[in-house]
């Protein structure tokens, strides 16, 4: 078995709507969200590619920032999963993360 | 810690369990691939369908961890706060205990956390190299052909919206790139074999369904901190209507971002409250820690095709039945599963924005959205003479009080005429809650003269908004279908005899019916009349009907029908009365069609004989024959209305409960003479106690209806016509409305309705009408009524429409002598289309003896009905057909006529004419024809057809008419 790639977080940033619909047009990345347009026009998005994809993102009027190994992000935040279940070994009752606030009365 | 799947389930459970008396557990009916049973629950009390509800979907992309936990928390945090009686903070942002109160005590939340348990469970414990960002599908791997990539669908893409991407968005778009029809794709974005394939969408579907009252919809996602509200197929345009996601003729232009070729039609006040709303959300999230989502629509670079948000607003458009539900995607965080802590805060922050959310839905954020539904006006087609009215209407979301005032106009720009506001400004009262409302500006306008165009314009400002709307208006006069109506009546000594009505003459019923059928023609109508005995007698020239009630054609021929007398020593030429109608008629020009109406009560007698003057006459002829078939031999009366396109009624025996068979038959021939359709024909008694409502219903086809009453005591009762949408109109009472009018005649009362009409403050068109006659408590009639002894009042109804939907009636028969077969035949067009596959049709069959069948006819061609139906004795056949089934529109009509059928002995007789001069032959044939003398040679041994034949075995044979 090949070793595994690993896929990155990459932040890419297009000088504009254009070169960012012909780039994902071309790429067909795997995309986290939805894009955002700066007000020079620019637009950024995230992208999720094998480490070997990187370099065909890249072209003129298109920047490439790796944010992050998403492999092993994930696997990290694999371990931030409940196990078994605490709602029958524990408090079976959930409770928001609200803070309740009890509202006093003035009396006359 | 996130929770894993199990306990998202456990968690909904319990919250049910708990708190029993606030929320309702519901389980989804479809399971999951892995045979997971997925639960919503609903908050607030009150029974499922009670009240107006907000639907927030969780759970549905399986990386997007925190979605159940934000959900959870907001079911958690509101169920507590509401059973404690505490208010909640979100860091900077709180709600007091009241809200939370107000909250479910008012709406239906259906919380659904988690609906693709499969695919959270495989990305939570499952170290995939094949996906890129996160496994994101459901597990379903029906598709999959045993490769581990090709598992799963989209859910996202799996509902019924542009399902078809390839057809509906550009091949330059991105839509192939994020939806996609191949199940190895690696962006994750199968969307599935067909809408609703997959179980966890059918169940989002199934709850819309289940739970119509549904208004708001939130499918909570990650991740790029966005509030996004409709449309995620293109950008939106609030200008073009027909730009929209169901007209094919913009298929392959969708999806393009910044162009002009398509942008998907979303409603000016629909849109001012999606984003009001979403603006609550932010700001409320805004307020927890400061985080400044982006409110936007969902459509950005690029499009989502069977995506949720856009299936729920686009379900009442697809299906007007269904309620328009404000949908939303929420893009939490800035990662698809951010450290607890994080996420920890994300739960906050979101929460706040839904409470605030579901706080500010019911009223729309407080903003008052208003959208002119009708940017202009058009009076399309108002024949000449007829007020009508057009509304201006405008869609109003708000909970606040909406005034629309005219500012300006309505004022003509170019034409003649003018233009009225019948009902003044218009204004919304406050209301609990935003519900979409329409009100209305009526505007009304008489058509001028034929062939004119006017055009107009108005200003309506809405003091609430500061919106100005400038109307355009347009008016196209047409000439109102007239026709000119010569009626022949019979002044024979027999119309002295007794008509069979207990106390009346065949005179005095002629006196007593036939001013129905002047009162009922338009006003633009011609009536003239002519009488016969011998001889025909002018009595009227053609004079325009003028005014309902009052038109100097109307009373002049009214009077002349009172004065109409019989000639103890007449006898019957009907040849001359038709032919000097015909002669009348002939000089008269400005009319659509002309008409000769007979009225006789026997067989012709005298020279000129009708076969004498047949072939001159151009003019439809219809007839009434007072009498049996034996009395009135109405072969060549027969013959004439045939060739002429007109038709005979022959009234039989008139008996004690007959008064008004003469009286509907002349308002038969009124419909058939102005190309009237009948709607209804019943008729009954009224007594004391409930009104009798009598249905009708009228179609988009009709431009004007006549409800009509006939009754020896119209006066005695309370005449009403209700709308579909419930509104009694009664003439005691007629103020603000318009396109109604009201007369009445000798034993008759009618409304006469320009459709549409405007009658407390509604419009009323199409839609099941009703007449309502009960006792007239508040008229002068009642003493009528009352001194009767709560006798009952006899009445028929009958109600005509002019329309565009139109039937008419047919009967032949080869031999006017019994036995013989009635043929039926009936066509149904509308718009001068044949009305095929929609209708059905039905003749009912009154035999001489008393019998009756019902026959029902065939569709032997498009919109073309037939039957046959056996005539075994001889006498009169009345035959009543009727239509009903479906308008173009899918709108129900129905539609009757009365016709006669006839056989008797001699009733294939040549026609009797007159002989020529010197003739001998000619006159042996004349007299041998006569009934009298056939009846004298009868009587003394001699039989009649006997001396016929050799009268014709010795003379030449001579042509008949």
């Amino acid at each position: 078995m090949p070793p595994r790639k690993a896929v990155l977080r990459v932040l890419v940033t297009a000088k504009d709507r254009a070169t960012m619909l012909a780039l994902l047009r071309d790429q067909r990345p795997d995309i986290g969200g939805t894009p955002k347009v700066s007000p020079d026009g620019a637009v950024r998005i995230d992208v999720y590619v094998p480490e070997d994809r990187v370099e065909a993102l890249k072209r003129d009027g298109v920047s490439v920032q790796i944010v992050g190994d998403q492999s092993a992000a994930t696997r990290e935040r694999q371990k931030e999963v409940g196990t078994g279940n605490r709602f029958e070994t524990g408090d079976p009752v959930p409770r928001g993360l609200g803070a309740k606030i009890k509202e006093t009365r003035d009396v006359s | 810690m996130y929770l894993n799947v199990d306990e998202v389930d456990t968690a909904v459970k319990n919250l049910a369990t708990t708190y029993p008396a606030l929320c309702t557990l519901i389980t989804l009916p479809n399971k999951t691939f892995e045979m997971r049973t997925t639960h919503a629950l609903r908050l607030g009390g009150g029974a499922a369908g009670s009240r107006d509800c907000v639907l927030v979907l969780g759970g549905i992309h399986a990386r997007e961890w925190g979605s159940p936990e934000i959900l959870l928390g907001f079911a958690a945090d509101l169920l507590e706060a509401y059973t404690t009686s505490t208010g909640l903070g979100y860091g900077g942002k709180s709600f007091t205990a009241a809200e939370i109160k107000t909250l479910l005590d008012t709406l239906h939340l259906i919380v659904f956390p988690l609906a693709n348990p499969d695919g959270r469970h495989y990305s939570q414990v499952n170290d995939d190299p094949t996906v890129n960002g996160g496994w994101r599908r459901n597990r379903n791997t029906t598709n999959s052909g045993g490769q581990a990539d090709c598992i799963g669908v989209d859910v996202n893409r799996n509902y019924d919206f542009l399902f078809d991407f390839a057809t509906a968005f550009s091949p330059m778009s991105l839509a192939s790139t994020y939806t996609s029809a191949d199940p190895c794709n690696t962006n994750q974005v199968y969307h599935g074999p067909a809408p609703f394939s997959e179980p966890e969408s059918s169940n989002v579907k199934w709850l819309f369904d289940t739970n119509p009252r549904t208004r708001w919809f939130l499918d909570v996602h990650s991740y790029s901190e966005d509030i996004l509200y409709s449309w995620g197929d293109d950008d939106d345009q609030s200008t073009n209507p027909a730009m929209n996601f169901q007209n094919h003729a913009y298929d392959g232009q969708r999806g393009l971002p910044s162009d002009a070729a398509y942008n998907e039609f979303i409603h000016g006040d629909d849109k001012a409250v999606a984003v009001t709303l979403a603006n609550t959300f932010h700001d409320a999230l805004q307020a927890v820690r400061a985080k400044d989502y982006t409110v936007k629509s969902s459509f950005q670079l690029y499009p989502t095709a069977g995506a949720s948000d856009d299936y729920a607003y686009a379900r009442h458009i697809v299906d007007p039945s269904k309620g328009k539900i404000y949908a939303y995607t929420i893009e939490w965080g800035t990662e698809f599963h951010p450290p607890w802590a994080e996420m920890a805060n994300i739960v906050k922050d979101v929460d706040a924005g839904l409470i605030a959310f579901c706080l500010a839905a019911p009223c729309a954020g407080g903003v008052p959205a208003l959208w002119l539904e009708t940017p202009s006006l058009v009076f399309e087609a108002v024949p000449a003479g007829v007020q009508t009215t057009r509304a201006a209407v405008f869609s109003v979301q708000s909970c606040a009080a909406v005034d629309l005032n005219v500012t300006s106009g309505p004022v003509v720009l170019t034409g003649p005429g003018s233009f009225g506001l019948p009902l003044g400004n218009a204004s919304l009262s406050a209301a609990p809650n935003a519900g979409e409302r329409d009100v209305r500006i009526w505007v009304s306008f008489t058509g001028t003269n034929a062939g004119d165009m006017t055009t107009g314009t108005m200003t309506v400002h809405c003091p609430q908004t500061g919106d100005d709307f400038v109307i355009p208006i347009s008016a196209h006069t047409i000439a109102q279908p007239k026709v000119a109506a010569m009626m022949v009546l019979d002044r024979s000594g027999s119309m002295d005899d007794p008509s069979g009505v207990p106390g009346q003459k065949r005179i005095d019923v002629l006196h007593a019916s036939a001013p129905g059928f002047v009162a009922l023609l338009s006003d633009a109508d011609g009536i003239g009349i002519d009488s016969f005995d011998q001889d025909a007698h002018p009595v009227m020239p053609v004079t325009v009907a003028g005014a309902m009630g009052s038109g100097t054609g109307r009373t002049n021929a009214t009077n002349a029908i009172a004065a109409h007398a019989t000639n103890p020593a007449g006898t019957t030429s009907i040849g001359d009365g038709v032919e000097l109608a015909h002669t009348t008629l002939a000089p008269v020009g400005g009319y659509d069609s002309k008409a000769i109406v007979v009225f006789t009560d026997g067989e012709e007698n005298t020279y000129k004989y009708i076969s004498d003057v047949i072939a001159d006459i151009d003019d439809r002829v219809f007839a009434i024959g007072l009498g049996t078939a034996d009395e009135v031999n109405p072969v060549a009366l027969n013959a004439l209305v045939n060739k002429t396109g007109g038709y005979l009624l022959l009234t039989d025996q008139l008996g004690p409960n007959d008064q008004f068979r003469l009286a509907k038959y002349f308002v038969q021939i009124l419909a058939g003479v102005t190309n009237a359709e009948i709607v209804v024909d019943p008729q009954g008694v009224l007594v004391p106690g409930p009104d009798v409502r009598i249905p009708f219903d009228l179609n988009e086809a009709d431009y004007g209806a006549d409800a009509i009453v006939l009754s020896p005591a119209p006066g005695a009762m309370r005449f009403q016509v209700e709308t579909p949408g419930g509104v009694r109109i009664d003439h005691a009472a007629l103020g603000g409305t318009v396109g109604v009018h009201y007369a009445t005649g000798v034993n008759m009362a009618f409304y006469r309705l320009s459709l549409p009409v405007l009658a407390g403050g509604a419009s009323a068109a199409r839609g099941r009408w009703h007449v309502v006659l009960g006792e007239g408590k508040e008229t002068p009639g009642i003493s009528a009524f009352a001194s009767a002894g709560g006798r009952a009042i006899p009445y028929s109804v009958v109600v005509h429409a002019r329309s565009a939907l139109t039937m008419a009636a047919y009967v032949t028969q080869p031999s006017y002598v019994a036995p013989t077969t009635l043929h039926l035949r009936a066509v149904l067009t509308e718009i001068g289309l044949p009305l095929e596959g929609r209708a059905h049709v039905r003749a009912e069959v009154r035999r001489p003896d008393g019998t009756s069948a019902v026959v029902n006819l065939a569709e032997t061609d498009a919109g073309v009905f037939e039957a046959s139906t056996p005539a075994a004795l001889n006498g009169i056949y009345p035959i009543r057909f009727r239509a009903n089934g479906t308008t173009l529109r899918g709108f129900p009509f129905t539609r009757e006529q009365t016709r006669t059928a006839m056989a008797w002995r001699g009733g294939n007789d040549p026609l009797p004419h007159a002989p020529p001069t010197g003739d001998w032959c000619g006159l042996l044939r004349c007299l041998l024809s006569d009934r009298a003398i056939q009846a004298w040679l009868e009587k003394h041994g001699i039989d009649p057809k006997t001396a016929q034949r050799c009268l014709e075995g010795a003379c030449p044979k001579t042509e008949r008419s």
